[in-house]
């Protein structure tokens, strides 16, 4: 299922694509273009299942910035997510302000390619997993999604609403007759017969 | 009820559950409000279809009831059991109109998961759900901690007819008044007194950690709903790690522990009887265990050198633990970090904190602190009574609100449900197994569902077997009633078959 032997394979694949772009990217640099450099991108899941393996190491990820960008000071907090899954990734305030759309429900985020240093348990952030970014890139734009507006669903909508407030009128209707029966139970001192 | 069911029986049943069906149609207004508030009109058409199925089905079976119906404690056991599953089928259709979910067993999944505040969850695509899907999965996780029966309860049914039994039958016995329908409208001010505090609290907190002001507020809400309710829902694929904040922890942890508190301990403080929290029992067994249990988990990831230091090991430790004890199930690791990482010893300290969780009459799950506790009480009665003379007299008893009698029979009752607990987590386990999950993923995976934890060491997903869904679905349900109301469905299926 987790096919661990699998993922070993792939992470010793990833180590070695990712010592031949070691040194393709400048530290220090804040937003830059995308470099001609082939680089091997490390999948999120790749990251977690060698986890021991990477800790340490520079590497590379891509995935859209989803969420919120978190500021603390002159650092901030961008959450990346690729297919595999999300990984917070620890980047000047300055680059994180650079990102023009973070993925939600109204948006797709922009596409960022982020070198930098991986934490299995970021002594410095209390444990967590993390990227402490060296160098960002957007490799895409985000952009507006729009959301079908169904006009089927608006019929059902509207059929169900009008189902649902005759099917509560004839309730309440039938609940006044029968606490008005309950009382009348109750006057003659016969009670309704219910229990508790 | 008689021993062969008739018509009226099913009738009363349906009706009640019915009273359900419309409470969680009113529900739907908090997410409409939200997908009006935020623009998002595709996805208030699907909440205006919930509500209306919600609406309708309600009203057509609460038009059941017979003029004449006696209802008895079986028709609230199994109207109780009932009206869980039917929360969940309707509670599931905005989750399969969304898009969101590989088929409409995961949205009920889903949706179980959320009433029990359980907290496990198949969506795909979390991170691009819309404000109201969002608050919906939360609002559910909310309503189900205070009880959907509670919810019914307070607002729909007068209150007399078979109104204790629906209350019993959702796993609460604590009563706060003598009367169960004061006893339930308590329940929602204590929740909703609550819900102002923890809301500003967290939306302060988010603030201050950098989210914007508006998504602080929405993060603060439905994550103090989650935490309240011990439900462990968060509103990013990340979970609780999506903030890298301890800051943000510690508040929360304040309202999940609140949360798995027992009801009448929070009346019982909340009305001056402070002194409550140092003498009762569930509170001295919750943070006795939870001291045990943190330094057997603390041992296991010292030993294995997971964190590089003292700080970080008692940050992912504790919160860990304490998430998996009050079963509330946020987590600031990955789920796959559990299995890779931490090591057999601390694995089995989390099993036996998600397997006791938090405090009869609260919004936890598992065995609960209180029958843990009378259990040892017990343990340490009978020593005692094998240590002096025969003659010697000796009191028996425990202290929860007010001082009880802590005979042969409570105990036994309280051991019979532990035994039901630990008998559903060997079953939960063997499934995981069978479906081809190593023994300790699968255990852990099956102490999380059978305590309604939420904690996951990567089982849970979309692409696992179809009957390992189902059995997990069964399993929340049962241990989130905690047996009884099952019990009676079960006698009640048995005794309609056999009368054919």
């Amino acid at each position: 299922m987790y096919g661990c032997r699998r993922c070993a394979l792939a992470a010793a694949f990833q180590i070695m694509g990712m010592a031949a772009s070691v040194g393709a990217w400048a530290d220090g640099a804040s937003v830059q273009t995308v470099p001609t450099v082939p680089v091997q991108v490390v999948q999120y899941e790749a990251l977690l299942e060698g986890a021991s393996a990477f800790d340490g190491l520079r590497v590379t990820i891509q995935g859209e910035a989803i969420g919120q960008a978190m500021e603390r000071g002159t650092m901030a907090w961008v959450n990346v997510a690729d297919k595999s899954g999300a990984i917070g990734v620890w980047m000047s305030a300055e680059e994180a302000r650079s990102i023009s759309m973070l993925g939600s429900y109204s948006c797709r985020g922009d596409e960022l390619r982020i070198t930098g240093t991986f934490h299995r348990a970021c002594a410095e952030h209390g444990g967590d997993m993390d990227i402490h970014a060296e160098a960002v890139a957007i490799v895409r734009a985000g952009e507006r999604v729009v959301h079908p507006f169904s006009v089927a669903r608006q019929v059902t909508a509207a059929f169900l609403s009008l189902a649902a407030a005759g099917g509560l009128l004839l309730l309440r209707s039938r609940d006044g007759k029968r606490r008005a029966l309950e009382s009348k139970y109750a006057k003659s001192g016969k009670g309704s017969g219910h229990g508790r | 009820m008689r021993n062969h069911p008739r018509k009226e029986d099913y009738l009363i049943i349906l009706s009640y559950a019915g009273r359900v069906a419309i409470g969680l149609g009113i529900v739907c207004v908090a997410p409409m409000l939200v997908a009006i508030a935020e623009g998002e009109w595709s996805v208030l058409v699907d909440f205006i279809i919930c509500a209306g199925a919600c609406l309708l089905s309600g009203a057509l079976l609460s038009m059941c009831m017979p003029d004449d119906a006696h209802p008895g404690w079986l028709h609230g056991m199994v109207a109780t059991a009932v009206s869980w599953l039917l929360a969940m089928v309707l509670a599931a259709i905005p989750y399969a109109l969304s898009g969101h979910y590989g088929s409409y067993l995961d949205c009920m999944f889903d949706a179980m998961s959320g009433f029990t505040t359980t907290g496990l969850t198949l969506v795909l695509d979390l991170d691009h759900l819309s404000m109201a899907l969002n608050t919906w999965r939360h609002v559910i996780t909310f309503v189900g901690g205070q009880g959907v029966v509670v919810l019914a309860l307070s607002f729909l049914i007068d209150g007399s007819a078979g109104s204790y039994e629906l209350y019993v039958g959702e796993g609460k016995d604590e009563r706060l008044f003598p009367s169960v329908l004061h006893t339930a409208k308590a329940i929602w001010k204590i929740s909703a007194a609550y819900f102002v505090v923890g809301v500003v609290a967290l939306w302060v907190t988010g603030i201050a950690i950098g989210l914007p002001v508006k998504a602080a507020f929405y993060h603060g809400m439905w994550i103090y709903m989650a935490a309240w309710s011990t439900g462990g829902f968060a509103p990013m694929s990340q979970n609780f790690l999506y903030y890298h904040s301890a800051a943000y922890e510690m508040v929360s942890v304040v309202f999940f522990v609140a949360g798995s508190l027992n009801f009448a301990l929070h009346h019982a403080v909340l009305t001056g009887s402070r002194r409550e929290m140092i003498k009762n029992i569930e509170t001295i067994s919750f943070f006795a265990s939870f001291v045990i249990l943190f330094s057997i988990v603390a041992a296991g990831l010292t030993r294995g050198g997971v964190y590089p230091d003292l700080v970080a090991m008692m940050r992912k430790g504790f919160f860990q633990v304490i998430s998996g004890q009050t079963t509330t199930g946020f987590m600031t690791i990955s789920a796959r970090q559990f299995a890779l990482e931490w090591g057999d010893l601390a694995l089995c300290g989390m099993c036996v904190a998600m397997m006791i969780g938090g405090s009869a009459g609260s919004t936890a799950g598992g065995i609960k602190g209180l029958r843990v506790g009378a259990l040892l009480l017990a343990v340490r009665n009978d020593g005692r009574r094998l240590l002096l003379p025969p003659s010697a007299v000796f009191k028996k008893k425990m202290h929860m609100i007010e001082d009880r009698y802590l005979g042969d029979e409570q105990v036994r009752a309280y051991a019979l449900i532990t035994v039901l607990y630990v008998g559903m987590w060997v079953f939960a386990t063997l499934a995981g197994v069978a479906a081809g999950y190593p023994a300790l993923d699968a255990a852990f995976e099956a102490a999380s569902v059978t305590g309604n934890v939420g904690l996951s060491i990567g089982v849970t997903a979309p692409a696992m077997p179809i009957f390992l869904k189902i059995v997990y679905i069964l399993v929340i349900w049962a241990g989130r009633l905690e047996f009884m109301a099952i019990l009676a469905l079960g006698g009640f299926i048995v005794s309609a078959v056999r009368r054919r």
